[in-house]
């Protein structure tokens, strides 16, 4: 079986926000409409997201504490491609998929925009398109196959499974400047994510929740 | 009629979608109604050479090559190539003429590949709604942005009729060329020692204005080493025992060298950081040393009383090493033989003057004979104290002269300067001594100060005595590569060409300095002579932003006949210009890249697409303007340009070659294997490192009417507190808050303004600020504050952030003043620079808040 997932690497990671940028253009993501979001978090605590400018805060790379006690840390987060998936069993259409590499996917033809997915998921990383999406450049760019964004369908990370098909690694995978992200099949002893994760404490997002997830956080 | 409905700045006929969608067909189309025509044959035409046109495709044929159908993605490879020092490679994806999208590229080395926020979004730039895309001249006031759509070549003919009436008057001195940073690359670009735009002004004879930036962090340090890189290659850090991030944020400002310092890291390298502010990167330390804004000169010199008290850097090294043995009279020169009656002799012949050099060797103390004798003749002990006088001469050794500054700064005192603890100095001086090779990385932190360059010594010094140099592991500076492009191109017959007549182009006439461009406007006079400027060219630059003084810089614009500028989008400087042209995007041209970046390699950049609109490469439009002005001959080919530029047996001793650029994209500037900076011998007259000069370099003159110089504290180690940031200036009680300026992630200085994708990660001027000062002044997160000082004021909303210290603040240099809810951060620097030492003081800043 083939599990494709990756490993970030949060002591390496230096929140630079390249991996947002890179998935950005790469799938031609309207104005409002980020899959892979790079957080400030000003405490330890990662249960909880922390803030960026693209959720709404007016500034990244706020430290917390009290200084010269001070705490930074960056946590990006994107749709975490769980093994036991949430939205998928709530989706009425079927849309929402555990495809047979692992990878979480949408039917864009299948989905209609209901929503019901966006609430099971405790991630909070599926977005429902609900108007016509507006875009800083009013031309198709990215990678030709990029995701439609249909109005009234939902979207979220591919894990750039068009990428993928290519033989390629997914746009936010491309490039880290702070090598902290790790790409391949998790099933596989010897992918990438499976030895950075060696001796390392790791860490799921939000394991209580039990949804098994596909991205390896490693402290 | 379309000139018409671009009466008003950005107005145009096409909208930004129509435009984008019919840029494959807009060449044919208004070449048949005519509209451009003019232009299009004048490229070729006004082309010295007749040729330029073909040049461009012999240059460009080795590109990403093949007839692709409609749908299909062609990669070009090129350089993002900005002052930010990353000088990435990229693939340029390229669809139905339309570049969609950028991605890294494999350099031979893969630690080297790189890409950030910037180099991804170009796309935001090439087809953004600020892009230039046709000449345009002034119908509004200065400043105003009411620009008219105009031909180029009216633009050409305006540019060549106004400046040669000012040469017909004045000289061609009347005309000042001003350069940015904006484009590090060979032919449009704005590398310093390579760029054309050097041969343009030579071409011209015209006058230069120097921007004067990051200048005392090697005006000091070269007071130590005479100049000489001691940084090594980045491949080496795995080999330092320790790293000492000292004055340098580069998970901001220099994030492609970040991943190196983490791996060594992580391999067993101690990582210290030494900065004010809690950011990213002192978040990734073992050890962060919270120094205190701008007193990096004092820890230094702490660090080294500590290493000479306890005889961590003994005598002898500073006999052997340093110049220390060097003997200096009353009238602070150095004692020489010819004091001693020794005829001075002739040496070899200095090719600057033709006749052979006076040698008049320096004196030293030989303790077993005790008697003055040549530097260097001495095969015994030197002394480095105690000799008081010489045949009569009063005298001071030099190491006498350091230590007494040095012991000017006991631990304690330096401490409570710099915010530390005594046990913080003492465990750095230890790590100098005990736990090296160190590698010492060196920014901008402390460069931007009045006293950089007092600081600058110091800190160097900390490095040089403990012997962390010249090995493996060993190093001291900036991590940016330039320094075989500086000393091996052949710019001097680049930019120095002849025409038919064999004779040389005049060269470059006056040096200014951006505080000089007022005075040599209001008075005529520059440095006791006349000197008339009428017109300024801007290239690759955004200086009514990007220069200290808001006010005095667009005061000089202001008062200047007639302003050119030329980019590629409308920056707040092109605003103030007469003439506007729209320089070609980085990828609508083939060019040569990177001499300033933080890696070893010199990258191809393919022409990936046509020029979008009328824009033209900025090596053209140089070209065109030296044709206009009966000048062309000066002028070359891009190819004939590059071949001379890299015409040195180094090149081809590493393959640098026009040639082989074309077809692999990118060549080594090294041979193989980790480049480590030599320290056998330093720059200086003893080839040692030095702790006193006595020749004083002035960065810049004034005019006679300012006040005379304080010589004294020039010679040897000497520090003070920041002019206006100081804690114990006076200025602070009236602005209480020590502005430090910042780099952004998403902008390289002001470039990526125009980029709507990067403002989902900063959107917009944000000021940072302590909790409990932001408590005291009652501000919470999103408030809008007001900071001003006796020079100007900002208005932008504040941000909590618990790594400022008290009482600093930090903000963005990058934005410009439509992004500002009132004023201007560039209105509150002052533009002055250290008596000697031209360099804008960006972090020397000291304001008030007040919530509105």
């Amino acid at each position: 079986m083939t599990q494709y997932g990756m490993a970030i690497d949060l002591k390496r990671c230096f929140g630079c926000q390249t991996c947002a940028a890179a998935c950005k253009v790469a799938n031609n993501l309207p104005k409002s409409l980020n899959y892979n979001v790079v957080y400030t978090k000003g405490d330890s605590d990662f249960a909880h997201k922390g803030t960026a400018v693209a959720t709404g805060a007016i500034v990244n790379d706020s430290a917390g504490g009290n200084y010269p006690d001070c705490t930074l840390h960056f946590f990006p987060v994107q749709c975490q491609h769980c093994g036991s998936p949430s939205c998928v069993v709530v989706c009425p259409t079927g849309a929402s998929a555990k495809d047979e590499d692992g990878i979480v996917s949408v039917d864009y033809d299948a989905c209609i925009g209901c929503g019901t997915c966006i609430k099971a998921c405790p991630y909070e990383v599926r977005t429902l398109l609900s108007e016509q999406q507006t875009y800083y450049i009013d031309e198709a760019l990215g990678e030709v196959d990029a995701p439609p964004h249909k109005v009234m369908t939902v979207e979220k990370c591919t894990f750039c499974k068009n990428l993928i098909a290519r033989d390629e690694t997914p746009a936010c995978m491309q490039l880290c400047p702070g090598r902290a992200r790790y790409w391949g099949d998790l099933d596989d002893p010897a992918s990438a994510p499976n030895v950075a994760k060696q001796g390392r404490e790791v860490m799921y997002f939000l394991e209580s929740e039990g949804t098994n997830p596909s991205v390896i956080y490693l402290r | 009629m379309e000139e018409k409905e671009v009466a008003q700045g950005f107005v145009r006929s096409f909208t930004r979608r129509s435009f984008i969608k019919g840029a494959a067909t807009f060449a044919a189309a208004t070449a048949a109604t005519g509209a451009v025509g003019s232009s299009a044959s004048m490229l070729a035409s006004c082309s010295p050479t007749g040729n330029a046109g073909t040049t461009n495709d012999a240059l460009g044929s080795s590109g990403a090559s093949g007839t692709k159908g409609a749908g299909e993605t062609q990669i070009f490879a090129g350089a993002c190539r900005g002052n930010c020092g990353g000088g990435c490679f990229l693939n340029i994806h390229v669809r139905d003429n339309k570049v969609v999208r950028t991605s890294a590229r494999d350099f031979p080395n893969t630690e080297y590949n790189r890409i950030c926020t910037k180099g991804l979004t170009h796309v935001g730039r090439i087809y953004g709604p600020n892009r230039l895309l046709y000449p345009m001249k002034r119908v509004g006031a200065r400043g105003s942005g009411d620009f008219e759509r105009i031909t180029w070549d009216e633009a050409l003919d305006t540019i060549a009729t106004k400046w040669q009436s000012y040469i017909e008057k004045y000289g061609p001195s009347a005309i000042m060329f001003f350069l940015g940073s904006g484009n590090y690359s060979a032919l449009s670009g704005s590398s310093n020692w390579i760029g054309a735009f050097q041969r343009f002004v030579n071409s011209l004879g015209c006058s230069y204005c120097s921007l004067d930036v990051d200048a005392a962090i090697s005006f000091g340090s070269g007071r130590a080493t005479g100049g000489i890189p001691l940084a090594n290659e980045l491949t080496d850090r795995k080999n330092a025992k320790t790293q000492v991030i000292w004055g340098n944020n580069p998970t901001i400002s220099l994030m492609h060298t970040m991943h190196f310092f983490m791996e060594a890291k992580e391999k067993g390298t101690r990582f210290i950081v030494i900065d004010p502010v809690y950011n990213a990167t002192a978040s990734k330390a073992d050890w962060w040393l919270p120094v205190r804004g701008g007193t990096d000169g004092a820890l230094a010199l702490a660090v080294l009383n500590v290493l000479v008290q306890n005889g961590w850097v003994n005598d002898d090294t500073f006999r052997s090493k340093t110049n220390a043995d060097l003997l200096i009279k009353e009238d602070g020169r150095f004692l020489r033989m010819s004091d001693l009656g020794v005829a001075p002799t002739e040496g070899e012949i200095d090719p600057t003057t033709n006749k052979p050099k006076l040698v008049d060797p320096l004196a030293v103390w030989d303790e077993s004979n005790g008697a003055a004798v040549a530097f260097g003749t001495v095969t015994g002990i030197t002394a480095i104290k105690g000799v008081a006088e010489v045949n009569g001469i009063k005298v001071q050794t030099v190491y006498e002269n350091a230590m007494s500054y040095i012991n000017k700064y006991p631990p304690a005192k330096a401490a409570s300067m710099c915010g530390l603890s005594e046990d913080d100095i003492y465990e750095l001086a230890r790590v100098y001594y005990e736990d090296g090779p160190v590698t010492t990385e060196i920014m901008m932190g402390m460069n931007h100060y009045r006293n950089g360059h007092y600081t600058a010594w110091p800190v160097f010094l900390v490095g040089l005595l403990t012997g962390n140099v010249g090995k493996p592991g060993a190093a001291i500076g900036q991590s940016e590569e330039y320094m075989p492009q500086l000393l091996y191109c052949n710019s001097k017959a680049a930019h120095y060409p002849l025409n038919s007549a064999g004779t040389p182009a005049p060269g470059q006439a006056a040096l200014l300095h951006t505080v000089n461009v007022e005075e040599v406007l209001r008075t005529g006079t520059y440095q006791n002579k006349d000197l008339t400027i009428k017109s300024a060219y801007i290239h690759c630059s955004n200086p009514v932003v990007t220069m200290c003084d808001h006010d005095y810089t667009t005061g000089w614009f202001d008062m200047l006949d007639f302003v050119v500028v030329a980019d590629i989008c409308m920056t707040e400087t092109c605003k103030h210009a007469d003439i506007i042209l729209p320089s070609a995007h980085w990828f609508e041209q083939v060019d040569l890249a990177c001499f300033f970046s933080t890696h070893p390699y010199m990258i191809w950049q393919e022409k990936a697409i046509e020029p979008l609109g009328e824009a033209m490469p900025d090596f053209k439009i140089f070209g065109n303007i030296l044709d206009k002005l009966g000048l062309g001959e000066y002028w070359c080919t891009e190819e004939e340009y590059l071949n001379t530029m890299l015409d040195n047996d180094y090149w081809r001793s590493v393959g640098c070659t026009v040639q082989k650029l074309k077809t692999d994209k990118v060549a080594r500037i090294y041979p193989e294997g980790d480049h480590i900076a030599s320290a056998a011998a330093f720059g200086t007259e003893t080839g040692r490192i030095s702790l006193y000069q006595e020749n004083i370099t002035k960065g810049y003159t004034r005019n006679a009417t300012s006040e005379p110089i304080d010589e004294s504290i020039e010679h040897g180690l000497y520090w003070e507190t920041p002019v206006f940031a100081g804690a114990d200036r006076d200025y602070r009680k009236d602005y209480p808050y020590h502005l430090l300026s910042e780099h952004m992630r998403t902008h390289t200085h002001t470039q990526w303004w125009d980029c709507e994708y990067v403002k989902e990660y900063e959107a917009e001027p944000i000021v940072r600020i302590n909790p409990n000062d932001a408590a005291e002044l009652g501000i919470s997160e999103g408030d809008v504050v007001r900071l001003s000082n006796d020079q100007g004021f900002v208005v932008m909303k504040a941000a909590i952030n618990a790594g400022l210290p008290r009482k600093m603040i930090s903000s963005a240099r990058s934005w410009q003043k439509d992004d500002f809810i009132d004023g201007h951060f560039a209105s509150l620097p002052s533009k002055e620079y250290n008596q000697v030492c031209a360099n804008q003081a960006f972090n020397d800043v000291a304001v008030k808040i007040e919530k509105l």
